[in-house]
């Protein structure tokens, strides 16, 4: 089964074509091809864009893959936070802890 | 004795697992800066280049049949979504936005090999030990003996394993990501080729169509000259100008020089008329010469940007794989050395000064 050829050849091939004519033929041949040229071109461009729109889809998916990649990671350790907070208790357990043997001295008279 | 040694020991080991290889990380970072730098013009350029593309694709599509007359507002949301462009991405937006995502991603690693959470950790610990200390200050009328030697350990060991953390999880983050930065750049490679084909399908049709313009502009002049008697002079010069002008498509397969003859003596004269109208040919010669030689040059640049594009695109790939390679590469030997010499000493000097403080109590 023959394989089809692809666009950008079918593309490289007419134009090639569409060029030799314009640049050597009369009036009538020159406006032939210039309307073979618009066929061409619109054959290209919906093929590129489509293209494009394909590999854009791609990159939304690994965009969204990357940011999970991302969001996992931990840059800080997770007991950090654990230390932090116990550092905290241990202080205001001191602060009331001196606070009330305070109130249990007795007063200098 | 025998903990101090198990101690030791395994400080030893994680300092030498505990290495990021910062240098081809930083090659890397740098390589992905300079690529995406130069994505911004660029992608400005693409962006141009399919606009471009989809109002000449408009423009040639066949016109369509009859239209129905226009409702005031979309009949449903479906066409309402249509008409306002809801859910189909920006090319060029999307691309912007993946190499935004990778230039995060490289921030998250240097912030790993960076390590600033080391010395942070290193503050909690201590900040937990002189908490600790002071509670038990109030609580006993003695603090924890030898604190400063015990924080020098602990900070020491705690270092030493956020150190390893951090090592590990750059590696994950580089295991895991790297694929996907590869297949990111794979694709803004690929990209170039419908960057160039996008906006050089417009050029070549612009730059053929200028060039049947010359032609029409040429025979005109010719056609001129040949109904009219016109002087040797005159007609030297009308042909001297059409082929200055016609020079610049020679390789394009042009049949030069271009000859102009005159109608002879027994055609009218050569008017102020036919003047006129040669010379309105001419103006428009030049304008497509230069249009054409405009193009021609436009279509090498873009070429010559695009090239340059790729280099650097693909030494961000190349710097890449050096990264991740590196990562089941052996530790520097040497710098590993030395620093298990200085955690040891450490250790070795904090541990004699608790031990001492604990004696003394």
């Amino acid at each position: 089964m023959p394989t089809q050829k692809p666009i950008s050849e079918i593309y490289s091939a007419g134009v090639a074509e569409v060029s030799r004519v314009i640049a050597e033929g009369n009036a009538d041949q020159r406006d032939v091809a210039q309307q073979t040229l618009d066929d061409l071109t619109a054959m290209m461009l919906a093929h590129t864009l489509d293209t494009v729109q394909g590999r854009t889809a791609l990159l939304t998916g690994l965009i969204a893959e990357l940011s999970q990649v991302i969001d996992a990671v931990k840059t800080k350790p997770p007991y950090d936070k654990a230390v932090k907070s116990l550092t905290k208790v241990i202080d205001a357990a001191r602060t009331r802890l001196a606070a009330e043997k305070k109130d249990l001295l007795p007063e200098n008279n | 004795m025998k903990s101090t040694a198990v101690l030791l020991a395994s400080a030893v080991f994680v300092v030498g697992c505990a290495q990021i290889p910062t240098k081809q990380l930083s090659s890397y970072t740098q390589a992905f800066t300079q690529a995406g730098t130069a994505s911004e013009q660029v992608l400005l350029d693409f962006d141009q280049g399919l606009k471009d593309a989809r109002s000449l694709q408009r423009a040639l599509q066949p016109p369509a049949a009859a239209p129905s007359p226009p409702a005031p507002y979309p009949r449903t949301w479906a066409d309402a979504s249509k008409e306002a462009g809801a859910g189909v991405p920006d090319d060029v937006e999307v691309r912007r936005r993946a190499f935004k995502v990778v230039a995060d991603y490289n921030a998250v690693l240097v912030q790993l090999a960076e390590g600033k959470s080391v010395e942070e950790v290193k503050a909690s610990a201590s900040g937990l030990l002189t908490s600790a200390d002071k509670l038990l200050t109030v609580v006993t009328g003695a603090g924890i003996p030898g604190l400063s030697s015990l924080t020098g350990i602990v900070t020491t060991l705690v270092g030493l394993f956020e150190k390893a953390r951090l090592r590990e999880e750059f590696a994950q983050a580089v295991r895991k990501g790297s694929p996907l930065v590869q297949q990111i750049l794979d694709v803004m490679i690929a990209d170039i080729g419908s960057h160039y084909d996008v906006r050089v399908v417009v050029l070549t049709r612009d730059r053929l169509r200028a060039l049947a313009g010359m032609r029409t502009a040429a025979e005109t002049v010719q056609a001129i000259a040949t109904k009219h008697n016109v002087a040797d002079g005159d007609r030297d010069k009308l042909e001297a100008a059409v082929n200055e002008k016609m020079a610049v498509a020679r390789a394009e397969g042009v049949k030069l020089p271009v000859k102009v003859v005159s109608g002879g003596r027994t055609a009218p004269a050569y008017s102020e008329l036919a003047k006129a109208q040669c010379h309105d040919e001419l103006v428009t010669l030049e304008r497509l010469s230069k249009s054409y030689v405009d193009n021609v040059a436009a279509a090498k640049s873009l070429a010559a940007m695009l090239n340059s594009y790729r280099k650097l695109l693909e030494t961000a790939q190349s710097s890449m794989k050096a990264l991740v390679k590196s990562l089941d590469e052996p530790a520097d030997v040497a710098a590993s050395v030395d620093e298990m010499f200085a955690v040891a000493f450490a250790l070795r000097r904090d541990l004699a000064g608790f031990r001492a403080a604990l004696s003394e109590r």
